[in-house]
């Protein structure tokens, strides 16, 4: 049995009272188990797609540096990093967010990431055609590491929110409701209780009268 | 929407490589140097909405890192960890993993 709530007066007024509250509790305790449910379902969504995610970044990552290095061993790293240096257009990404299930989640979208040649900004006479494809590589990477920080974060916030939620659902389920149905059974049973004192009472008034009365007749 | 841009947090070959890719934004500093400076600095710029660490400096920062991923009040900037030239750290206990069985109470 649940703990009763300290300080609440047994009275009528008190049960009604209760009673909408244990409605309006069971009523919400509904709909966040509802919320729980579908959160959880959009998490592990968002999760699977977590994973093809990085899996596809790290094969794409590992390929532009397969690429760099071969550029690197051509050219020379000094050179290389020479070449990144100058540098052409800067991607540049349009985040939005999103709202599933009143949890915010970003939505990015890269303008351009895949640039022409001229756009890269190197030159081309004293570079390598490695470099090229390393650039090319990279670019491609980059769409899906900024992919992949997206549901990344995504993620971590539906996590978040699943973890709220269902807190917010085992408090109700363990704690507010049995606390106040706990609370109504205890008033019920003291206005019984009250009811069977009161009735005692009246009864030994009665007969406290009806031996006065004799008394007085005799 | 808002246009925003990227940064690279790295070691010489990652910022090189994403340099060439077009992400100018770039930061080289050692496998084990603290980048509370840098992030600190990004941070402040709210143009900023993905910056792009490798897992072997995100390792050596996890505790600042963290803290900041706590604290940040809009959802930008976005802190994304990538293997670095080495392939990814295998790890024993996967981020992602520990985040499920926090959220939903069973691994998977």
């Amino acid at each position: 049995m649940a703990d009763i709530i300290e300080g609440i007066s047994p009275t009528r007024m008190e049960l009604l009272k209760l009673g909408r509250r244990i409605v309006l509790a069971e009523k919400g305790y509904k709909l966040l188990k509802e919320k729980r449910d579908a959160l959880v379902s959009e998490f592990l969504d968002v999760v699977q797609r977590v994973h093809d995610s990085r899996a596809r970044a790290s094969e794409k990552l590992a390929m532009a540096f397969k690429d760099l290095l071969t550029a690197q061993a051509v050219m020379g790293s000094d050179a290389v990093w020479q070449v990144s240096q100058v540098t052409g257009q800067d991607i540049r990404i349009d985040i939005d967010t999103m709202n599933i299930m009143g949890v915010k989640v970003p939505m990015i979208t890269p303008q351009d990431v895949k640039r022409s040649m001229i756009d890269r900004g190197y030159g081309f006479a004293d570079t390598s055609t490695m470099v090229d494809d390393a650039a090319r590589n990279f670019e491609e990477a980059i769409e899906d590491v900024i992919k992949l920080a997206e549901v990344q974060q995504s993620v971590e916030n539906l996590a978040n929110e699943v973890i709220k939620t269902k807190r917010r659902v085992n408090a109700l389920e363990y704690i507010v409701i049995p606390r106040l149905t706990a609370t109504a059974t205890h008033i019920r049973m003291r206005l019984a209780e009250m009811e069977r004192e009161n009735f005692t009472r009246l009864k030994k008034i009665k007969a406290a009268i009806e031996a006065g009365k004799k008394a007085e007749t005799a | 929407m808002s246009e925003m841009t990227i940064a690279v947090i790295g070691d010489s070959d990652t910022v090189s490589g994403f340099r060439l890719g077009g992400v100018t934004n770039s930061y080289v500093v050692k496998a084990d140097e603290p980048i509370d400076a840098v992030l600190k600095k990004l941070i402040s710029d709210e143009e900023l909405g993905v910056i792009i660490v490798t897992e072997r400096v995100a390792d050596a920062n996890r505790s600042t890192i963290d803290d900041l991923n706590k604290a940040k009040k809009s959802i930008t900037p976005i802190i994304v960890e990538i293997p670095d030239k080495d392939g990814p750290i295998v790890r024993e206990v996967d981020p992602l993993k520990v985040l499920i069985k926090s959220a939903i109470g069973v691994e998977m």
